[in-house]
């Protein structure tokens, strides 16, 4: 990794470097994310009493309407902490997000709609010019939106692990 | 300040992008078959700053097959005894996979329907419209393999019997099922209203009651035509009532004299049918009258 950092990169840190000890400490200390993607299905079920309930189940296959929930679980397996760590998950072709659906505990919640090149806060506004001049805000459609991310507030410590979910319907 | 600067540019930039965001909408959804996989990445640093990713496993799922079938609209249209009448429909496929419609069409009064491709898609019955046929096989016959949001046009008839009442309805229903395993149906409703005519004889006699025999009577006969469309070769026969004789010359219909004689007029007295006066009315349209007098004398 440090082969790639620029020239002017490895000159500062030999500037800065740390007393010898030090720096073994911060070669070998490395963070290290291990992440895991699980899908599951919203099922619609219903109890003797007539009132539905939303189960979730293993995914086999799935149509269109279909509430898809992909959750993302990473955990640190490495020895120093990962430093801003960011989470993107597309929003797979085929599908388009379910507002709300996401968890935001410990991250800032920003979606793409321009293929992950930028993120935004949820929702996307976007400047609509009707025919006579006058232009409104609207909100962006929901198949707008291409990927999701999540930023932590925080490093993620040695150990820790976090998980975060979101929800796409089959369109 | 520069990173505040930096942010709000940012956001702008979605002003610019929407347009090429949007995909194409698609009615039927997915198509089946279609694998939805998805992978999520980690990007973040090391203390130093060093940036480091990680990428997680790939889950996947693959869009099944769901049908959908629509037949529509509901049609009405009025219709005379022995026509036949066509009704035309669109059946889609709005599902999101091929499917194979199949159709019916059932008339409440158990009146003979058919079902026809609508070749030339011109919403009416033309010659070169043919009876839709079986292609799969299973006894009932379909639309032909439909593409998702495909849309078959057809025809169906149905033939009113010659002696339906006027005022009779009828509804056929048009019923078109998915071949898919968890298979979707949707109907429409052609209602098909009787226009027949109805045909009332009323007879009266003049003087009335009890005459003694050399009485002349002078009896009317009012047919009327109460239906809704015109009644066709109306004929009135009346026969001579027993102990009376029919008077010569004493016919009329609608007030003109009638000779007794053969073809030469409407009327004709013992020629048509034996001691009876037959008065060949012809068309009566709905709501007119035909008023036919006869005279005869008590033996």
């Amino acid at each position: 990794m440090g082969a790639r950092l620029p020239a002017w990169g490895v000159a500062v840190a030999a500037v800065v470097a740390v007393p010898a000890g030090d720096t073994a400490v911060a070669q070998d200390a490395r963070p290290r994310i291990v992440v895991d993607v699980s899908l599951k299905k919203e099922v619609v079920v219903r109890d003797p009493q007539g009132r539905e309930h939303v189960t979730l189940e293993e995914v086999t296959s799935s149509g269109p309407g279909d509430t898809l929930v992909y959750r993302i679980h990473y955990v640190n397996r490495g020895e120093a902490p990962a430093v801003n760590p960011r989470v993107v998950d597309p929003v797979p072709p085929g599908t388009e997000l379910v507002p709300g659906s996401w968890d935001t505990e410990g991250a800032d919640f920003s979606v793409s709609v321009d293929g992950g090149r930028t993120f935004h806060p949820y929702p996307v506004r976007r400047t609509v010019t009707q025919p006579d001049g006058a232009s409104s805000i609207q909100e962006v459609a929901l198949s707008s939106y291409t990927h999701v991310r999540w930023t932590c507030r925080e490093p993620l410590a040695p150990g820790d692990a976090r998980s975060a979910v979101f929800k796409v319907k089959v369109r | 300040m520069k990173r505040c600067l930096i942010r709000g540019i940012a956001s702008l930039l979605p002003l610019l992008f929407l347009t090429l965001a949007a995909g194409p909408v698609l009615a039927a959804g997915t198509p089946a078959g279609t694998v939805i996989s998805n992978q999520a990445t980690v990007d973040y640093t090391d203390v130093n700053g060093n940036p480091l990713q990680t990428v997680s496993n790939i889950v996947t799922t693959v869009v099944s097959q769901v049908s959908i079938v629509t037949v529509d609209p509901d049609r009405a249209s009025s219709a005379t005894p022995g026509d036949t009448v066509h009704y035309a429909h669109d059946v889609t496929n709005g599902g999101n996979g091929d499917d194979t419609v199949d159709l019916t069409a059932v008339s409440s009064n158990g009146w003979a329907t058919a079902l026809f491709l609508d070749a030339d898609a011109s919403g009416t019955f033309t010659p070169g419209d043919t009876p839709l046929a079986d292609s799969d096989g299973d006894g009932t016959v379909d639309t032909g393999l439909l593409a998702a949001d495909a849309v078959a046009r057809i025809i169906v008839s149905v033939t009113v019997p010659a002696a339906i009442a006027n005022g009779t309805v009828d509804t056929v229903t048009v019923t078109g099922t998915s071949s898919q395993p968890l298979p979707a149906s949707d109907t429409a409703i052609d209602t098909t209203t009787i226009n027949a005519p109805d045909m009332s004889v009323v007879k009266s006699v003049a003087p009335a009651g009890p005459q003694p025999p050399a009485t002349v009577l002078t009896y009317t006969v009012v047919v009327t035509n109460n239906g809704a469309s015109d009644a066709a070769g109306v004929v009135l026969t009346d026969a001579v009532p027993a102990n009376t004789t029919y008077v010569p010359g004493s016919m009329t219909l609608d007030g003109v004299g009638k000779t007794d004689g053969g073809p030469d007029d409407e009327g004709d007295f013992n020629v048509t049918a034996p001691n009876a006066v037959t008065m060949t009315i012809g068309t009566l349209a709905p709501g007119a009258t035909a008023t036919v007098t006869f005279q005869v004398t008590i033996d």
